[in-house]
């Protein structure tokens, strides 16, 4: 199992969906298809709600692997948002190609944050 | 129009602007670039960056301006004292420092090895004996005039600077202080290269109007909608040669499945959910105390775009590289996550902002290179278009052709 045992819905989910950058999320994103996406934002939105109580319990840089793995598939039903209640595709409708202005500074998906 | 909507009569408050259309030479004129470049690039201050990136005594970082095709390092040389050098060894002109980052007692040019102290002295000369005539005491890096507002490290590479930095950022920088720029401590950046002059790079972000039909998949539901169907803004006020835009926001709005999750995790970090009311603000952020507010746009002539809401900012630095090419930098400055939830918050105001400014940035080569066939003589400019108008102003008057 790569997600707490609650979320195994999205267990299947987790070989397209865990990925390990917000660059790889829009990567995947971009290349997929608008029913594949939906599929997982259907699937995603249905435990978003508790999958968030659960980690908003969580520091970052303390939380287990299956945590971690439920974090990053969270970050991709993120980066998936506006596809689906934006534009209804992928790509952003009408805009500029994505690699013209590529994000060069991540912010890590799981280390702690700040000068804690 | 509801009453909650601004008045098309904001230009009207300032005598120096008027309504006539405006010639479109300084948008495309390789000839009037270089003179930007030379009366007004070459005089500003520039940002490099924050004071917290250099935390201890030697932490360092490279920051290159594009414009001029150089790199400088930024130094904390003391505990008190930030300082701006050319990269660039004394010796023959290499490269000194080649990591983006970090920290170091002193400074070690990888070609013959002479060293220099945190404040650029030159302290070691290999095999000093081949030099009977050097006076290492009187060799230094070169260094800028550099000055710190609000946490933020600026740079002027003008050697003798018309302007000090407080009275550069004027009004509008006296204005905006106090507000809590060093709680973004969590970083983020996009950078490209675009074909479009520096100025419409600059203008996209500066009127609203264009919001219900450009935007209207996406921000358009937050920033104008059925109260303000025409994307009028909230105020709009010319400081010196600096402006600020305010953001109408609209608070009816009902946000979707992913947005709603992530504004309860995070609320006032998103462009879609900025204008929440979690601090006090400085005077200079939505001035009027807008109840229909959401994010300030404050331009610092010519090429920094501060764009700061109740809670988040981030910055649109534009670097030109000619007449219809610019670098634009937009780096965002969120609170860090206190918990695993709210770094999802902040993914998804990212992933929001990145595909706005997406559909802003296919605008600009459009109109570059129809700018460029020379046969547009004229723009015009609507009222809520003031910001546009005042840098087309501002941009003669550096040139003296007013």
């Amino acid at each position: 199992m790569l997600l707490p045992q609650e979320f195994s819905s999205l267990e299947k989910f987790c070989s397209r969906w865990c990925l390990a950058s917000s660059q790889e999320r829009n990567a995947e994103r971009i290349n997929a298809s608008m029913s594949d996406i939906q599929d997982f934002y259907d699937a995603a939105t249905l435990v978003a709600e508790d999958a968030l109580a659960r980690l908003a319990k969580k520091k970052l840089g303390e939380l287990s692997t299956e945590d971690e793995n439920l974090l990053r598939v969270m970050l991709s039903l993120a980066e998936v948002g506006p596809a689906v209640e934006w534009f209804q595709q992928p790509r952003v409708v009408d805009g500029c190609d994505e690699s013209k202005f590529p994000m060069v500074a991540a912010i890590s998906d799981l280390d702690a944050q700040g000068s804690q | 129009m509801s009453e909650s909507v601004t008045a098309a009569n904001l230009t009207a408050k300032y005598p120096d602007v008027n309504y006539e259309p405006l010639d479109t030479d300084m948008y495309w004129r390789e000839d009037h670039y270089l003179k930007e470049k030379d009366k007004i690039f070459k005089q500003a201050w520039h940002c490099l960056g924050r004071v917290e990136e250099l935390p201890k005594v030697g932490s360092f970082f490279l920051r290159k301006i594009p414009t001029f095709n150089l790199t400088i390092l930024v130094v904390r040389s003391s505990e008190t004292t930030i300082k701006t050098f050319l990269n660039a060894c004394a010796h023959r002109g290499n490269d000194l420092e080649l990591l983006p980052c970090g920290k170091r007692r002193a400074f070690t040019c990888k070609f013959h090895a002479w060293q220099y102290s945190l404040d650029g002295q030159l302290i070691k000369v290999t095999d000093e004996e081949g030099f009977p005539q050097l006076d290492k005491s009187k060799i230094k890096l070169h260094e800028f005039k550099s000055d710190l507002w609000e946490g933020f490290i600026f740079v002027n590479l003008s050697t003798h600077p018309a302007d000090s930095l407080v009275h550069y950022m004027g009004q509008q920088g006296a204005d905006l202080a106090g507000y809590p720029f060093h709680l973004g401590q969590t970083k983020f950046q996009f950078s490209g290269v675009i074909d479009t002059n520096w100025k419409f790079l600059v203008d996209s972000f500066c009127e609203t109007y264009h919001v219900p039909f450009l935007h209207r998949k996406t921000i358009n539901g937050t920033m104008a909608g059925p109260q303000n169907i025409h994307g009028r803004a909230v105020d709009i006020r010319l400081k010196g040669d600096h402006r600020t835009t305010s953001v109408w926001g609209n608070r009816q709005y009902q946000p979707k499945t992913v947005q709603a999750l992530a504004f309860q995790n995070t609320p006032g970090i998103s462009i879609t959910s900025a204008g929440d009311d979690s601090i006090e603000l400085p005077k200079g952020l939505n001035e009027t105390r807008s109840p229909n507010w959401s994010i300030d746009v404050c331009v610092f002539f010519p090429g920094l775009v501060c764009v700061i809401g109740a809670g988040m900012y981030f910055t649109h630095q534009m670097w030109p590289l000619g007449a219809g090419k610019t670098q634009w930098d937009m780096t965002g400055y969120l609170r860090p996550a206190a918990n695993a939830a709210e770094r999802f918050g902040q993914e998804h105001a990212i992933a929001e902002l990145r595909d706005a400014v997406l559909e802003d940035a296919n605008t600009l080569e459009r109109m570059q290179r129809n700018v460029s066939t020379g046969l547009l003589d004229k723009f015009y400019f609507h009222d809520h278009e003031l910001s546009l108008r005042y840098q087309h102003h501002t941009v003669k008057k550096h040139l003296g052709q007013l």
